[in-house]
């Protein structure tokens, strides 16, 4: 007989059913969560100008010896 | 024209060598001497002194065979084609063994590696691959490929990493470092294809302005879309860039067991050198290193300014001063270094003082999302979601780069974790590379274990709304983006302490 088995549904079944999870969904877990989209979106962007300017800054140097 | 073997010891193969390469490159005995003195000797001299010598001639290498064809071959002067090689095993080494089945497996567990000598005097290393155990100082760990060999007509098998002195003309430091970065991956992953010479001559062939033959060098420009045109897709860092964590930006490269090429330079001092080695791993780490290890000033504001507010410190991994392993072409294979100090070993000033200026990571093209962004992004889950972190914590993280599926071997097989939250991750659909950050501290790291974990998708750029995040966890819980409703999802598992994951180079 096939077996099936997803024990990663397992896992959040019996955690669900232990009340040992919940969805982060409060007004505070929103928050957070728009803390760290700001976080991110800004390191980004930072990431992208530090990228173009190494590439730039490195383009012509000439690798002789 | 038939093949002689000479076997021998490390006293013997300077007598044996020099009057080899004064009848099989047509050189006069003095020279042969010099060249063998100044070129080959420093690196036989880090050998283990039970290194025996297989020395066979004549010897087609298909590396020296394609600048021969490619460019030799069109002088006047006669140019040798026939190259010399020499196998290394550790212990006596008979000629009945490679006859006798029975112990032909002996051989192959002492066999170290093969070097070439090809006629292009005075640089007559070509391409080798030596194993770090044929070193008698190799504590260090580093990435390496698996490299097949033939020994008087017997298949053998080395791991290291692929190295050659350049010969001036048609490859110069630049290109024989795209050369063995193309060995190495052509090593590891079937993807990848092997660069000799002149396929790296032709590749850029579009990309030149000038006459391409002798070398002249590259700029970093052609060695970034050389790399490209193989496959990869290149990230360079630059030191006035990036500023104080550049250090620390390449050590996460390393620990992600990736070979970088790193542009050394003495610009600073005003000088004119402009050269290239790999970094390709670094000395095992010590306790004593661990305890030395200084909490730095986080660099982003944002984050030092959490960091502050919940009174955590964080000390990081790649902060650690260790000394890293090198491949110079113009120095014997596996060179111990500090990043400060990357060209130490050099005897003329100039260069000694030279430092990174930049480094090239040859990623995998599917790989979006960079180390500056990754570490950057852990950091900031680390110290925003909700985990059981008391005030007054020293944290050690350690952030690498891997593929899921090494991962997920390591995972399968370690009964360290936590079952549910190991049955959680296994069943976690993952991209093929992945960010991991591991949390421990600093005694705990001593122990090689880490108590909490970070797993980011690098296939992801657009970290919004953890839409990159595959799972994180510490000490008490772990989090997840739920499935349905992509909101972050909180369960209570005391996760215990795990073992740290050690695949990328082989150990910590």
């Amino acid at each position: 007989m096939a077996i099936k088995i997803n024990e990663r549904d397992e896992v959040i079944a019996r955690l669900s059913a232990e009340g040992k999870r919940r969805i982060m969904n409060s007004p505070e877990d929103h928050a957070m969560r728009e803390r760290i989209n700001d976080y991110v979106e800004e390191a980004r962007r930072e990431c992208i100008r530090i990228a173009r300017a190494s590439e730039m800054a490195a383009a012509k140097f000439i690798i002789t010896s | 024209m038939s093949i002689t073997t000479i076997i021998c010891t490390l006293s013997e193969v300077r007598d044996q060598l020099i009057e080899l390469m004064k009848d099989e490159f047509s050189v006069s005995h003095e020279v042969a001497e010099k060249v063998y003195d100044r070129r080959v000797h420093p690196h036989f001299q880090r050998f283990q002194p039970n290194v025996r010598f297989v020395i066979e001639y004549p010897y087609i290498d298909r590396v020296y065979r394609d600048s021969y064809y490619s460019y030799f071959s069109s002088k006047l002067s006669n140019y040798k084609k026939d190259c010399i090689r020499l196998s290394l095993f550790n212990g006596d080494v008979m000629m009945d063994q490679f006859r006798d089945q029975a112990q032909i497996s002996d051989l192959r567990n002492r066999y170290l590696g093969f070097m070439i000598l090809r006629p292009t005097l005075p640089n007559v290393i070509g391409r080798s691959v030596i194993s770090p155990l044929a070193l008698v100082q190799h504590d260090f760990l580093c990435v390496m490929g698996r490299f097949q060999s033939t020994v008087c007509s017997v298949k053998f098998e080395v791991t290291g990493f692929p190295h050659s002195s350049q010969d001036t003309e048609t490859i110069t430091c630049a290109e024989t470092s795209i050369w063995a970065i193309m060995e190495y991956f052509a090593s590891k992953y079937p993807e990848y294809k092997l660069a000799p010479p002149s396929t790296i001559i032709n590749t850029l062939e579009n990309r030149s302005s000038f006459r391409q033959i002798p070398s002249e060098g590259l700029n970093v420009d052609q060695m970034g879309y050389a790399l490209r045109e193989f496959g990869f897709g290149t990230k360079i860092y630059s030191k006035a860039e990036i500023g104080e964590g550049f250090k620390n930006l390449l050590s996460t490269y390393v620990e992600s067991g990736l070979p970088l090429i790193a542009i050394i330079s003495n610009a600073h001092n005003g000088g004119g050198v402009g050269h290239v080695v790999l970094i390709i791993g670094h000395r095992s780490t010590s306790n004593v290193k661990i305890d030395q290890l200084q909490i730095k000033r986080e660099q982003d504001t944002k984050l030092a300014r959490i960091l502050q507010q919940r009174k955590i410190q964080i000390i990081d991994n790649d902060d650690i001063e260790r000394d890293f392993v090198s491949v110079d072409d113009n120095y014997p294979v596996y060179q111990l270094v500090s990043l400060d100090q990357p060209v130490q070993y050099y005897q003329n000033l100039d260069w000694a003082n030279c430092e990174i200026i930049h480094f090239l990571v040859p990623l995998y093209p599917k790989i979006y999302l960079d180390a500056l962004l990754a570490k950057k992004y852990i950091k900031q889950l680390l110290l925003e979601t909700q985990f059981n972190i008391p005030e007054g914590t020293e944290l050690f993280i350690r952030i690498f780069l891997t593929s899921s599926r090494s991962y997920k071997d390591y995972l399968s097989q370690d009964q360290s974790f936590q079952r549910n939250f190991r049955a959680f991750i296994l069943g976690i659909p993952m991209s093929k590379f992945i960010w991991v950050g591991e949390i421990s501290s600093r005694e705990l790291i001593k122990q090689k274990k880490a108590k909490g974990l970070i797993i980011i998708n690098a296939t992801e750029l657009k970290l919004i709304n953890y839409d990159a995040l595959v799972v994180s966890g510490y000490d008490d819980r772990f989090y997840y983006p739920d499935d349905v409703s992509r909101e972050l999802a909180e369960n209570l598992i005391a996760l215990g302490e795990f073992n740290i994951y050690t695949n990328n180079l082989k150990g910590f």
